[in-house]
């Protein structure tokens, strides 16, 4: 079993200072043989998972596959977001099943949530520090 | 103060001083336990075009029912 991975915050907003650093996850997303790299944002009040549109259709995938739309929140409530599921590695950890939710809104970003990032993976943060380590969930 | 009275004294900030409103308004702990938090705060808190970028999905408990679904199905199939 390897141990946890360090990942520095990032600033997102050099306007709020100390407010605008982020834990932002390096991760690679991958669907059918397509793969993307792209940083996430390690969000423990999320409830779930979230891609945006235009990284889906980058993946290849296909909006139409799931009937209706599933709700959501906040500014993404406006708009309809469809479940994906892909293969993602975090950091240069093996990659495993995770469900997006895919959302047409402008506003969203690739965001890791309860739903199901942190039932894989165990997070530490350190705000202070400016840094949050990653590792696979213990059994 | 009400809490028009309020958002209309915010809103008439100009951003450095929103900032520093962000910086004493929220904690360290409250951006430990919700690591998008202030983010959050300031989407809400400003009008439209200030900041527009963050967007948590909170307490989606059906969006969240249906991928655990689909999630079980996909393993299913595995």
């Amino acid at each position: 079993m390897s141990g946890p991975a360090q990942f520095p915050y990032v600033q997102l907003h050099p306007a709020f200072g100390a407010a605008g650093y982020a834990p932002l996850a390096p991760v690679t997303l991958l669907l059918r043989g397509v793969v993307v790299h792209d940083h996430a944002l390690v969000d423990s009040g999320a409830t779930v998972n979230v891609l945006p549109y235009t990284m889906g259709l980058s993946l290849g995938g296909n909006w139409n596959a799931f009937p209706g739309s599933i709700p959501l929140s906040g500014v993404l409530g406006n708009y309809p977001a469809k479940p994906l599921i892909l293969e993602v590695a975090v950091g240069h950890f093996t990659p495993v099943p995770m469900a997006f939710a895919w959302s047409q809104s402008p506003h969203a970003r690739l965001i890791l949530g309860q739903v199901n990032y942190f039932e894989l993976f165990d997070v530490c943060f350190h705000r202070k520090r400016g840094t949050f380590e990653i590792q696979p969930a213990s059994p | 103060m009400s809490f028009p009275e309020i958002l209309e004294a915010v809103q008439s900030l100009t951003l450095e001083e929103k900032s520093h409103l962000m910086r004493v308004l929220v904690p360290e702990a409250v951006r430990d336990l919700d690591t998008s938090n202030d983010a959050d705060l300031i989407a809400h808190s400003f009008p439209p075009g200030v900041v527009h970028e963050i967007s948590t999905p909170y307490d989606c408990h059906e969006a969240a029912a249906i991928l655990t679904n689909l999630l079980e199905k996909s393993k299913e199939r595995m």
